[in-house]
């Protein structure tokens, strides 16, 4: 789901050696080579800013808290990671990384193109990953001007696939976070209350999430009139007995996201909401009862579509029913009717369901952890 | 209380004649739905419109412009700002192409902002779906959103007591032991319920710091130095407080410093007249500093800026070095810090949100200027 950019990634930004230890990345860092090698290039350039960061943490576990990072990675031998930050900034920002080699730049592309021609790749064949989504144009004309006789490939379709399938220590990771969300999410059965403001309920959340070392926070909001209406982030409404709120949060720590998204009633419920809402678990339930490793996504999105009727799957469908999950909040694959992606055995889910229909609103939705084909929801406590 | 919908239709007039006078009939402006302190968000500038992801602003010389933007679910957000414009909600993927067809119904000259945030891909879609020559557009809006309107600097106003109240929450909750993204947690949620939607928050503990970081899971000790860059976002504007904190009492040299940082502000903010180059501003801090013994701690990698441009991200006059050109004028709004590592010290923090007046700047920020530390 989409939702405000934060202007900094502003909470906790450590690494935790334990949770993910250095010996997963090498291990990731061997198999990044191999495919670079399968692939005939001599090195992969891969680009990530604070938004689209997935690809750069995946090998190096950093992420930028704010401007954007390019990695490159020969097919033997060490990486580079080259971080838009002074250097004054890089001992803060080593401890993010388990690379040995980081370098400070102001402008890009002076920077790669002096990083290429150190690794002697000046007239190589160089994969590039994450940069047509996500460098800008400018920069790129800049960099491709000074490397003539570089060969570039695109090779972004060969790194999802190194992505598409998450090991155990992800998991812990993943199951890290949804607890964090939970816990927010019980935060919210208190905090969400008559008399005061959407924003003053989600700064109470914000803190439980917070002191969960939350790296990034997302929260999502309706209630009242607008929850008949659509999503919003937090603002100063004020809550009022009998309101619904619709609240979607999205967490990252540790560089891993995870979602949940609940309805909420301040109060006694109504026939018509009750109705509403049990659409929404028992399309998000549909949803969940038909992932399992290999199955077509398509599947997944047609399990909502038969629980919800065509005229609630339109609404659902607006906001889309989920993705891939994992370091980035939206991966592959897509949750949708026509998909031809599959699920993977090993992977984890964002499903949602968010509905209005006559001015009343409901929402479910959770994350949704695949291993050895076998889903299983993170967070199911909250 | 500012009209809102008459300072929405002043910045449009001022953009609208601007690009007159560049003879511009029609100027495209692109975002990405990255907000940041590093670009000013232009599209929010003249609608009153934060996205959720990438949108398109189609603004023509005469008449109201057109939001191209998504999800379709977002619309009513967008709807109701207080700005004259025609929302198009369309798919995520139908963003780029709608702005094209929209931007090519407008005749004549047509320039393009936001062609150095854009994605390769998103640029080659956009350009071939346009086809025509898009010329650079870049400049308009934020030469005439250098100084802020009335509405603009009420927001900035009100981001700056926001920040008074966050490092009014650090010196109530602040404690040996805790760690400093909890610390970091305390401030937000105080900030959070007093209004701000975010915050350019860096918050940093240590007995010798050597610059500003984000906070990590290191528990706070006796003696600590924490130094805040807290930046709470009101409405899409940033206001800035710089402060330093000491878990214990100060040293004399501690107190000496931060004298000296003192200082230092007193004569950059002296230095910050209508008419003057900002460089004035970075050239008086470091005088000051420089005087002090520690000349070459102003220059990098100890120090970049002596403050920037605050805004709706990042505006005019953007980093105050003493190499910075930009000419001070009435109503821009900016930070003024003279942070400063030294090596008996370590990294320590002071500085002020300011709206530059006729005399000189009047500061925003409240917080009074000190060396604060937490009595036994």
């Amino acid at each position: 789901m989409q939702t405000l950019h934060s202007v900094l990634k502003h909470g906790g930004l450590f690494s935790d050696w334990e949770l993910l230890p250095r010996s997963m990345f090498e291990g990731r860092y061997a198999r990044i080579q191999a495919a670079i090698a399968a692939s005939g290039d001599d090195a992969w350039l891969i680009y990530g800013d604070a938004q689209r960061y997935g690809d750069i943490a995946y090998a190096s576990h950093f992420v930028p808290r704010l401007r954007s990072v390019l990695v490159l990675i020969p097919k033997t031998g060490k990486p580079d990671l080259l971080a838009s930050i002074g250097s004054r900034d890089i001992p803060a920002s080593k401890i993010l990384t388990w690379f040995e080699e980081m370098r400070p730049y102001t402008r890009l592309p002076g920077e790669a193109v002096k990083l290429i021609n150190d690794r002697n790749l000046s007239a190589a064949r160089i994969g590039l990953v994450g940069t047509r989504v996500s460098l800008p144009i400018a920069e790129w004309d800049a960099i491709a001007a000074e490397l003539p006789n570089v060969t570039w490939t695109e090779r972004d379709a060969e790194f999802a696939e190194l992505r598409r399938t998450k090991d155990a220590a992800e998991d812990l990771a993943l199951r890290r976070t949804a607890d964090a969300v939970a816990a927010g999410m019980r935060v919210a059965e208190h905090a969400l209350r008559p008399g005061r403001t959407v924003r003053e309920a989600t700064a109470e959340i914000d803190r439980e999430l917070r002191f969960a070392a939350a790296e990034d926070i997302r929260i999502m909001i309706a209630s009242g009139a607008g929850a008949g209406v659509g999503l919003r982030p937090p603002d100063e409404r004020i809550l009022h007995e009998g309101d619904t709120v619709l609240l979607h949060i999205q967490l990252e720590v540790q560089r891993y996201w995870s979602q949940a998204s609940r309805t909420f009633v301040l109060g006694q419920a109504s026939d018509v909401q009750c109705s509403l809402t049990a659409h929404a678990d028992a399309a998000l339930a549909a949803m969940v009862a038909h992932v399992a490793g290999g199955v077509a996504v398509s599947v997944v999105a047609a399990a909502a579509k038969t629980a919800l009727g065509d005229e609630l799957f339109a609404v659902a469908n607006e906001y889309g029913l989920g993705s891939g999950i994992g370091l980035d909040a939206h991966e592959p694959p897509t949750i949708a009717i026509d998909s031809t992606e599959t699920i993977p055995n090993d992977g984890a889910l964002s499903l949602h369901v968010v509905l209005h229909e006559d001015g009343y609103g409901a929402i479910a939705g959770n994350t949704v952890l695949v291993r050895n084909g076998v889903p299983s929801v993170l967070g199911a406590s909250a | 209380m500012v009209d809102l919908a008459a300072d929405l239709e002043l910045r449009l007039t001022r953009v609208q004649s601007a690009m007159r006078a560049a003879a511009l009939d029609g100027l495209v402006i692109y975002y990405g739905g990255q907000h940041n302190m590093l670009r000013m968000d232009q599209i929010a500038y003249l609608t009153d419109y934060r996205t959720l992801g990438p949108a398109v602003l189609i603004v023509p010389r005469e008449g109201s412009p057109e939001l191209v933007m998504s999800p379709v679910w977002d619309a009513e957000r967008a709807e109701e700002t207080k700005a004259r414009m025609r929302v198009n909600a369309v798919t995520p993927d139908r963003v780029l192409q709608t702005g094209a067809a929209v931007a090519k119904t407008l005749p004549g000259r047509i320039g393009l902002s936001g062609r150095p945030i854009m994605p390769i891909a998103a640029f080659d879609e956009f350009s071939r779906a346009y086809g025509g020559e898009l010329l650079d557009g870049e400049t308009i809006v934020t030469t005439v959103g250098a100084t802020r309107t009335p509405g603009e600097l009420e927001r900035i106003e009100r981001a700056a007591a926001i920040a008074d109240q966050g490092f009014e929450a650090l010196r109530e909750t602040v404690r040996v032991g805790m760690r400093e993204y909890e610390l970091a947690a305390e401030i937000e949620a105080v900030m959070h319920a007093a209004g701000a939607e975010d915050n350019f928050g860096l918050i940093a503990a240590g007995s010798h710091n050597v610059a500003i970081r984000p906070p990590t899971d290191r528990r706070l000790e006796e003696g600590d130095v924490i130094i805040g860059e807290i930046t709470p976002c009101y409405r899409g504007y940033l206001a800035q407080l710089c402060r330093t904190y000491i878990l214990g009492e100060p040293t004399d040299v501690q107190r000496t410093t931060y004298d000296m940082l003192l200082a230092a502000l007193v004569d950059g903010k002296t230095a910050a007249k209508p008419g003057q180059p900002s460089a004035e501003i970075a050239r008086a801090i470091n005088g000051v500093i420089g005087a002090a013994g520690y000349e070459e701690y102003c220059k990098p990698p100890y120090m970049r800026t002596r403050g920037h441009g605050l805004g709706l991200g990042g505006v005019v006059p953007y980093d105050i070095t003493d190499g910075a050109s930009p000419k001070l004028e009435c109503n821009m709004t900016m930070v003024i810090h003279p942070n400063q590592y030294v090596p008996e010290t370590g990294y320590m923090m002071c500085g002020d949100t300011v709206v530059i007046e006729e005399h000189g700047p009047r500061a925003l920020t409240k917080t009074p200027l000190k060396l604060y530390w937490k009595e036994a």
